[in-house]
């Protein structure tokens, strides 16, 4: 398994990575969450030797790989934009990794056609790459780094410049190899999505730092932090005071107050907190219950339909409902009930 | 963005001049002037080599002269082992250029630009002031181990040739192969050590690979220089070496046997433009899709002890290199370090300015009609000319080829040709067809001007086309559109983007005229040498004054063509990447 621990690096005066720890178990894939510069393709080039980091220490199975060069390290590594070798052909650029191991000509080319097939390119074995379309470069990319069988394999961002639907496709059939090969993988990317859909575990990155680690789950359900929230999309953010009424501990936000459940988790004694209402958390109130709020704007987004609202004070929300509910025109106003046990308490200040 | 420069890129060539002169009309002039001073005196050459009527008897027993096998065969091996010498040097500054950041990096740049004007007269003289038997080292030695000789044999050795070519050459791999390699994606390489390759073996089965093409290219540049090389083979070589631009020289000037030089010429000048065909293939393949990206992310800064170590002995190698022979020169300008001819007993040695002030007096056994410092001007009358000649050709051919019509592109190689042949050939076909009707133009004080402005035509036409090509009509259109005259269009569009070019190509004409030393050493009259020809006459003679004049001489000379540098230089859009 793979430990990054306390890594530090800087370029002249602007930190890359500050302190960061994490570990990847055998099998697993890990997803590096985070927006462009927050030091994701660094960390790949120092766990891949690629980069010398200031301070800190990467372990694989309790052995320092710091005096390891590159090329002994057997930690792939999928660049963005893919880096093929232009004067080399698809089988060439495949087999380039089985030739350093010394394998014999027959054993590579077996490996390199089986990883074709793979990848769903048989056949493509003498095509120029420069000839390829971004997928198939993507393919053969792919195939590349998995030729070798590494001990760690790193994705950088490995569907960045693809279209959509692409993604989403290749998407699929890379989970399929990855899992196939039983791999272990760090896995870079800036879209949540992606994220979601590929990684056991995710770690959430801001400038150099680890912002939240853990299961896609627990970061959509529980962001760490208003950062985590608001780059999941989540913008629900408010301020809101807790006091005592009708003798229980209540939340009062700008448009109402309301009763906390045993669920959210706010320590009690602070009297301001920082909450996020995650886009499910609202539902639809009956006459008299809930809070009044305008329709602004509705987007549908296939599964969900996305509301904007105006609360009676205070900022507007988003929320989403299910797209089978029927919209309430914009300008209409409607009535909204908090689902208190998915408002989360966010640390002060983040 | 992407869309937008695609769009603007398809627009730029038509219609920008379509309202004044149509683009065959403006090529009138240039193809006349490339018809009577290239084709014809070619012809001339050609028709000379063949004799009279019968048939190829001269150039058949020119060829099998022995003595005309070992000089194409010198020729080939001494360009050849200059090549290998000129990459040994230049790949791994290369290297350190494309990949590394370091401080004073742009000015260590700068400095390798100098070889690229400096004329041959003024390396010549600068080796000889730092090499030669009367240059410091053996002057040095000679005090130091009180030797009555010199110790030093470099000049008059092949040493002299190979430094000398050595000295050109290396900014051609630094900037060719330096730049192609900054641009190169590191993420390749990068990707190679992940799949388990070691450094050397990255460097040999993934970097050269992708290299190769682009150090063929400036490997074969260099080498066409190299096989070219006139002035620094008959400087620094000595009588005993010769390449076919030497022989071609001294059958004319010494022997007088214009039949052989012309076969000689003819053969030089087969070998030359197969050579840029061959280049000009090469260069094309250049143009080969490859991952390129910004230097700013490729390039690091040295660290460790080694990396410090090696970067640091190569920049101490290059500057001495490109500084000592120059500096040695200006320095030997004025200092007195031997004995003047009669001088006897101890002398005094140290600072002295009597070398420039003898550049003012003529002295009764000189070999000159006028004072030495005259060179002077009349070097600066025929640059001036070249100047305006080489304008006045290359401005409508430029502006004619930047439409980038069918016809243009026919056009374009045939403009380029005269770079393709060597200034000792154009020298000597002047020499066969201006010397008798109907066009005697041997005491012509234009003569000069035309031989070098054809020399320097192609580089204006290549200084002034991408100017010409880069103002879009949208350009125009955006200052008519913001309210410019006509006039003020022009003013404000126009010259600015083509004036700066037009400077530059100036000042390169200029340069070239100054030092052009081939074509020259052929036709400069006795009476009225220029500033190379006389520092070459003053180098061949003996005695230590002869010796300082030669010095003075080539320090004014480095002195006007820095200024030029300079001006270029800071003028410059973009940097020397077109040849």
């Amino acid at each position: 398994m793979l430990t990054v621990k306390h890594i530090s690096k800087s370029f002249g005066d602007t930190a890359a990575l500050h302190d960061l720890t994490l570990s990847v178990e055998a099998g697993e894939i890990v997803a590096i969450l985070g927006p462009s510069g927050c030091g994701k393709s660094t960390l790949l080039q120092v766990i891949a030797g690629l980069l010398t980091p200031d301070q800190g220490d990467i372990r694989w199975e309790d052995n320092s790989q710091l005096q390891v060069p590159t090329h002994r390290r057997a930690f792939g590594l999928m660049f963005q934009d893919y880096a093929l070798f232009p004067h080399r052909n698809v089988f060439e650029n495949i087999a380039f990794g089985l030739q350093m191991m010394g394998l014999s000509r027959p054993e590579i080319q077996r490996r390199v056609s089986e990883l074709l097939q793979q990848v769903g390119l048989p056949g493509l074995e003498t095509r120029d790459v420069n000839t390829l379309s971004g997928g198939e470069q993507q393919r053969v990319a792919l195939a590349r780094a998995l030729a070798p069988k590494p001990r760690l394999l790193m994705l950088d961002e490995p569907l960045g410049s693809l279209d959509r639907t692409l993604r989403d496709r290749l998407l699929v059939e890379m989970r399929a190899v990855l899992q196939r090969e039983g791999l272990t993988v760090l896995y870079v990317t800036h879209d949540q999505q992606e994220a979601f859909a590929i990684a056991d575990r995710i770690v959430v990155l801001r400038a150099g730092h680890v912002a939240q680690i853990g299961t896609p789950q627990q970061i959509y359900q529980q962001p760490a932090s208003e950062f985590v929230a608001r780059f999941l999309g989540m913008n629900n953010i408010l301020i809101g005071q807790l006091e005592t009424c009708n003798s229980e501990l209540c939340l009062q936000l700008p448009f109402g107050s309301f009763p906390i459940g045993e669920s959210l988790a706010l320590t009690s004694g602070v009297e301001e907190v920082c909450v996020l209402l995650p886009p499910a958390s609202a539902e639809l109130a009956g006459e008299g219950e809930g809070f009044v709020a305008t329709v602004t704007s509705h987007a549908f987004r296939g599964s969900v339909s996305e509301v904007s609202v105006q609360p009676a004070s205070g900022l507007p929300l988003q929320f989403e409902f299910g797209s089978n509910l029927a919209v309430p025109p914009i300008g209409s106003q409607i009535r909204l009930k908090l689902k208190m046990d998915m408002i989360v308490g966010l640390p002060d200040g983040a | 963005m992407d869309h937008n420069y695609v769009e603007v890129k398809k627009e730029t060539g038509k219609g920008s001049l379509r309202s004044s002169l149509s683009p065959s009309l403006l090529l009138i002039l240039p193809l006349a002037f490339l018809t009577l001073f290239y084709f014809y005196p070619l012809f001339s050459v050609l028709q000379l080599s063949l004799g009279n009527g019968d048939g190829l008897a001269v150039f058949g027993s020119v060829l099998a002269d022995e003595y005309t096998r070992s000089i194409v065969w010198f020729t080939v091996w001494q360009a050849a082992l200059s090549t290998l010498l000129t990459l040994a040097l230049g790949l791994p500054g290369a290297y350190l250029l494309a990949r590394y950041r370091f401080r004073g990096k742009q000015l260590l740049r700068a400095l390798t630009a100098i070889p690229f004007v400096m004329p041959t007269v003024v390396v010549a003289a600068g080796f000889s002031a730092l090499l030669g038997p009367r240059g410091w080292a053996n002057l040095g030695l000679q005090q130091l181990l009180g030797l009555d000789a010199p110790p030093l044999d470099v000049l008059n050795s092949i040493w002299a040739i190979l430094l000398a070519h050595m000295f050109y050459n290396t900014t051609i791999v630094l900037r060719l192969v330096g730049d192609f390699w900054a641009r190169l994606d590191p993420r390749v390489a990068q990707a190679a050590r992940t799949l388990g390759a070691s450094p050397w073996r990255t460097l040999q089965q993934v970097t050269f690979p992708l290299l190769a093409p682009v150090i063929m290219a400036a490997a074969l540049l260099v080498f066409i220089f190299d096989f070219t090389s006139f002035g620094v083979i008959l400087l620094l070589g000595g009588p005993q070496f010769a390449t076919l631009e030497v022989a071609i020289y001294r059958e004319t000037i010494n022997f007088f046997n214009l039949p052989t030089a012309a076969v000689l010429s003819i053969l030089q000048l087969l070998f030359t433009l197969g050579l840029i065909v061959v280049y000009t293939r090469l260069a094309a393949r250049l143009t080969r899709p490859i991952t390129v990206c910004s230097p700013t992310v490729t390039q690091r800064d040295i660290k460790g002890w080694r990396d410090r170590g090696l970067s640091g002995l190569w920049i101490a190698v290059m500057l001495a290199f490109l500084v000592a022979p120059l500096g040695a020169l200006a320095a030997r300008s004025l200092t007195k370090l031997d004995a003047d001819r009669g001088e006897r007993g101890a002398i005094t040695t140290g600072i002295t300015t009597t070398y420039y002030r003898e550049l003012f007096v003529n002295r009764r056994q000189n070999f000159f009609f006028a004072t030495p410092i005259e060179t002077v001007g009349i070097s600066l009358r025929n640059a001036g000319l070249t100047v305006l000649l080489s304008l006045a050709l290359g401005v409508p051919a430029a502006a004619s080829l930047a439409r980038r019509t069918r016809m243009g592109s026919v056009i374009d190689p045939i403009i380029m040709l005269p770079l393709g042949t060597s200034a000792v050939t154009i020298g000597f076909g002047f020499i066969i067809a201006f010397n008798q009707p109907p066009l005697n133009l041997r005491a012509s004080p234009l003569l000069l001007p035309l031989a070098h402005t054809l020399v320097a035509f192609p580089f204006v036409v290549r200084s002034l086309l991408p100017a010409w090509q880069s103002i879009r009509p949208r350009l125009r259109q955006g200052a008519a559109v913001l309210g410019a005259s006509p006039g003020r269009v022009m003013r404000e569009v126009d010259l600015p983007l083509v004036g700066r070019a037009g400077t530059v190509a100036a000042a390169f004409a200029f340069t070239i005229s100054m030092g052009e030393f081939g074509a020259t050493a052929l036709l400069a009259r006795p009476e009225f040498p220029t500033l190379p020809v006389a520092i070459f006459r003053f180098l061949a003679r003996p005695g230590a004054l002869n010796f300082g004049q030669a010095m003075a001489l080539s320090t004014i000379l480095m002195g006007i063509v820095a200024i030029c540098m300079l001006a270029i230089e800071s003028l410059r859009v973009g940097n020397l990447r077109e040849f």
